[in-house]
C-alpha cells in the first residue's frame, strides 16, 4: 500500500502532531502547506518514526508545499516548481513512474484572485504542467494533493480546461472527453464523498462567507486521481481525520479547533500500489 | 479571375513587443552569461477570454529536467496592458502582491526590480552551485 498525507498546518508549529499522525497512518508519504519555519523540526520528528524518512528535495529552495517521503533520494524526483505546486517523479517499483503534484492553491479571497476568471488561469496552467509532466514521464499515473482552495463542485475543478476532475469513477474511467475538436483528460475527485455526512466533519475546513450564499463547510484539501489509479483505491476513499492520538481535532461545536491545531483537518489516503 | 482579399488593413509591425518578447530578451541575457549551466526559456500559452499566459523559467540540466519558474505574466492579446506581474518566487506569505502594469515601462520597471532581487540572485546562485 501507498498510504498519503496531507495537512495545511496554517503556520502552526505541529511537528508532534505530524509525526504522531504519521504513526497513527503509516504514511509513506507527508504532504504538508502554510509550514511554520523550521522544517527540520518536522523532518526530526518524522524521523523518530522511521529514520529513512527524506525531504522532498532538501538542496532546493523551499517551497509552498513541502514533501517528506519513506523512499531514497533517488526514488523520488522534483521536477518543477511553479508559485502554487510542486511536481514529483516517484520510481517506487518497475511499474510506470508516478507523477505527484502538491498543490497549495492561492485562496478565493486573494487580491487578483476573486472570481472563477481570475483563478482559472492558474488551474489552466496547473493542468498544463501536470500534462508536460505524463507526456516527459510517460506516464498517466498522477496524483494530486494539497490544498486546491476550492470545493470539488467549484468551477476550477470540474472546467474541461482546467482539472476536469468529476465525482463518477465510471466517467473519469472513460479516460477523456472532447468538445469543440480538443480533448481534455480526466481526473476523478474522490473527495465528494466527504459530502452528505450527518455528522462532523462536514469538510475540512469550516468557514463562514460574508456573502448571500454561505456554504459554511468547505473541502478544499483533496486528492485526485488519473483514471488509471482508480482501480488501487479499492473500496477505500480519502478522509478527514479528526483524532490524533486519542485528542480530537474538533471543538466541542464539531468544527477544527484552530488554536490547538490548524482550521485545516489534515486527510489520508491508501492506495493499493507496492 | 484573381483570388479576392477579404482581409482588413492590418500589417506586420514590431513597434511595440509583447510582454512574451519582454521575458525572452531576458531569458537571452539570462543564457548568454550563465546558459551552459542553467537554461532561461519562455513559455507562452493561451488562456481563455483572449488573455495569454507566459513564464519564465529555469531550467538545470544536470538535475535532470528539474525546472524553476521566476515570473509569470498574464496579458491580453489586444494592447498587451494592463498586464499582471506574478513574482513565482514569492514567498508563500507575498502571495497576494501580484502586480498590475499599465505599461511596457511600467513593466520592464517590475520586472527589473525581480528579476535582479537578492531573493531571485540568491536562489539563482544556489541553483548555479548546484549545476556546477
Amino acid at each position: 500500500m501507498l498510504n498519503l498525507l496531507f495537512w495545511n498546518l496554517k503556520r502552526k508549529a505541529l511537528a508532534e502532531s505530524v509525526g504522531l499522525l504519521d504513526e497513527e497512518k503509516k504514511a509513506d508519504i507527508v504532504v504538508l502547506s502554510e509550514m511554520p519555519d523550521g522544517t527540520d523540526e518536522i523532518l526530526a520528528r518524522l524521523r523518530q518514526y522511521d529514520s529513512d524518512f527524506l525531504a522532498g528535495d532538501e538542496i532546493l529552495p523551499r517551497r509552498r508545499v513541502s514533501l517528506y517521503h519513506r523512499f531514497s533520494a533517488a526514488q523520488v524526483q522534483r521536477l518543477h516548481d511553479a508559485k502554487f505546486w510542486t511536481i514529483y517523479q516517484l520510481v517506487l517499483s518497475d511499474e510506470e513512474p508516478l507523477i505527484l503534484v502538491a498543490v497549495h492553491m492561492p485562496a478565493k479571497s486573494g487580491i487578483g484572485y476573486t472570481g472563477l476568471d481570475n483563478r482559472l488561469p492558474q488551474f489552466q496552467q496547473l493542468c498544463q504542467d501536470i500534462l508536460r509532466e505524463e507526456s516527459a514521464s510517460g506516464t498517466d499515473r498522477t496524483i494530486v494533493i494539497g490544498d486546491l482552495n476550492q470545493n470539488p463542485f467549484d468551477g476550477e475543478l470540474v472546467h474541461l480546461e482546467a482539472l476536469n476532475a468529476v465525482m463518477d469513477p465510471d466517467v473519469a474511467a472513460r479516460v477523456s472527453c472532447q468538445r469543440d475538436g480538443r480533448t481534455y483528460k480526466y481526473f476523478y475527485n474522490p473527495m465528494w464523498t466527504a459530502y452528505g455526512r450527518r455528522q462532523a466533519p462536514l469538510g475540512t475546513y469550516y468557514y463562514q462567507e460574508p456573502d448571500y450564499v454561505r456554504y459554511y463547510w468547505h473541502v478544499f484539501d483533496q486528492v485526485l486521481l488519473r483514471p488509471d489509479l482508480i482501480p488501487t483505491l479499492g473500496d477505500e476513499v480519502p478522509t478527514a481525520i479528526t483524532e490524533l492520538g486519542g485528542e480530537s481535532l474538533l471543538r466541542a461545536n464539531g468544527r477544527p479547533n484552530d488554536s490547538r491545531f490548524s482550521d485545516h483537518l489534515p486527510i489520508s489516503l491508501s492506495l493499493n500500489i507496492a | 479571375m484573381p483570388t479576392q482579399d477579404y482581409w482588413g488593413d492590418f500589417q506586420v509591425t514590431d513597434d511595440q513587443l509583447t510582454p512574451a518578447q519582454i521575458l525572452k530578451e531576458q531569458a537571452s541575457a539570462f543564457n548568454e552569461r550563465v546558459g551552459r549551466h542553467i537554461r532561461a526559456s519562455v513559455a507562452t500559452s493561451g488562456l481563455r477570454t483572449q488573455k495569454f499566459r507566459s513564464t519564465l523559467a529555469v531550467m538545470v540540466p544536470s538535475l535532470d529536467r528539474y525546472h524553476l519558474d521566476i515570473v509569470t505574466v498574464i496579458y491580453p492579446l489586444i494592447e498587451y496592458y494592463p498586464l499582471i506581474l506574478s513574482d513565482d518566487l514569492a514567498d508563500e506569505q507575498e502571495e497576494l502582491v501580484d502586480l498590475t502594469c499599465k505599461s511596457e515601462e511600467e513593466f520592464r520597471k517590475e520586472l527589473h526590480r525581480i528579476l535582479s532581487s537578492t531573493r531571485t540572485t540568491d536562489t539563482l546562485n544556489s541553483l548555479l552551485s548546484l549545476a556546477a
